[in-house]
């Protein structure tokens, strides 16, 4: 196919090798004995673009059980994957979800123990969304995906976690608020009640009029904790951070977050800062870059917090 | 060819619609094969299954073209997806 191809003959071109690579890996976990369920690509393609253009997609999404993570890690680097050095410093809280990327193709996995959003200090999501499955062709072959109620949770939760300033988890939430059934919308509410969600997945729902009206309709709840509304608007990164701090218990405990925040290992600092790498004074000149950026971003994200709190009262 | 029941080998083959045209990715070969929009109005049938006259019938329905054209179009059309090994069964005769 030459590139002058129109563009979405190349997006669905690039889904196609996608979904090979997700029949590949799906494979490979069966084989290793680890149960996966495919989260968005073809599952919400398929399902709310089939009036449309096709709606790219260019990594596979799989989440398997929070037990399962490690292992399925080794399954991917087995499969010629590599993981992504972390954004997040390791505080200890339990790691949600991890990117792979795999040279020889560009090929990228998000491999999740849960859904950002949904699994701050724990991981509840696998156990409730493996009840709520139905089978896909994908690739050439069956893989598990989301029946439809736990797509629609999910639609509203990806929206929630990436706030307004992201277009396509919209773009998916406007179509489900306007096609989705009204029944499949209850069944997925009841699923953020059983995950202790709800004001997220409200809080989600009313980041576009289309869901706002299907909110409405459920009758759930206009206000929001400050963590919420701080992710609603925007802000994931941190607010996941400060989501763990505060469920963590004693005064020790967090003071060894914070320590630990913005005095990462040296391990951490170097996968994510590339100038830190070398002899040891780029090391210490990295570690006093990070306490520059604390600094200034500090005072906004204390400002954010308290805009927050007052807005959810 | 003409009473013989034509059919794509779909676990050879994912593809998707695009404004009219396919864009389909051959598994065993690792190849894309971009169909037309001729080839496009076929696929479905093959799908299914169908005949050498099936097919003609719908490409003369569709576009309004002699019957001769049509065989010609459709020959080179399950020809070229015998070639690529995505016909399920033998390939084409005649």
């Amino acid at each position: 196919m030459s590139p002058d191809a129109a563009p979405a003959m190349l997006a669905a071109a690039r889904s196609l090798a996608v979904d090979r690579v997700t029949a590949e890996v799906v494979t490979a976990l069966d084989g290793a004995s680890v149960p996966s369920i495919l989260l968005k690509g073809p599952a919400i393609a398929g399902w709310l673009y089939r009036d449309a253009a096709p709606r790219p997609y260019g990594d596979s999404d799989v989440l398997v059980p929070p037990d399962a993570g490690e292992r399925a890690g080794a399954v991917l680097e087995e499969l010629g994957f590599s993981l992504v050095p972390g954004e997040e410093v390791p505080h200890g809280r339990p790691w949600v979800e991890r990117k792979y990327v795999r040279r020889r193709d560009r090929a990228v996995v998000d491999l999740h123990r849960g859904l950002e959003g949904v699994d701050v200090a724990r991981l509840a999501s696998w156990s409730v969304l493996s009840e709520r499955t139905e089978p896909l062709r994908v690739g050439g072959r069956d893989v598990t995906v989301l029946d439809e109620a736990a797509r629609t949770f999910h639609v509203a939760m990806h929206a929630f976690q990436h706030g307004a300033e992201v277009d396509k988890p919209l773009e998916d939430l406007r179509r489900a608020a306007t096609t989705v059934a009204a029944g499949v919308w209850e069944d997925a509410a009841g699923i953020a009640r059983r995950l202790d969600v709800a004001d997220r997945f409200a809080a989600g729902l009313r980041l576009v009029p289309e869901g706002a009206a299907v909110a409405d309709r459920l009758r759930l709840p206009h206000t929001t904790g400050a963590e919420t509304a701080l992710i609603a608007g925007g802000a994931q990164r941190f607010t996941k951070a400060l989501a763990w701090f505060r469920q963590l218990d004693g005064a020790k405990a967090k003071l060894a977050f914070v320590a630990r925040a913005v005095v990462p290992p040296a391990s951490y600092l170097r996968s994510v800062d590339p100038r830190s790498r070398g002899p040891w004074p780029r090391l210490v000149l990295g570690y006093l870059r990070r306490a520059w950026m604390l600094a200034r971003h500090a005072p906004a994200a204390l400002r954010a917090v308290a805009r927050a709190r007052r807005s959810s009262r | 060819m003409t009473g013989r029941r034509y059919e794509l080998d779909v676990s050879k083959v994912d593809w998707r619609e695009v404004e009219g045209e396919i864009v389909a990715l051959h598994h065993g070969r690792s190849a894309y094969l971009g169909i037309n929009q001729t080839g496009a109005a076929l696929w479905p049938q093959l799908l299914e299954g169908a005949t050498f006259e099936d097919m003609c019938r719908t490409l003369v329905d569709r576009y309004g073209i002699d019957e001769q054209h049509a065989r010609r179009d459709v020959t080179a059309f399950v020809e070229m997806l015998g070639e690529h090994g995505l016909l399920a069964g033998e390939g084409p005769q005649g």
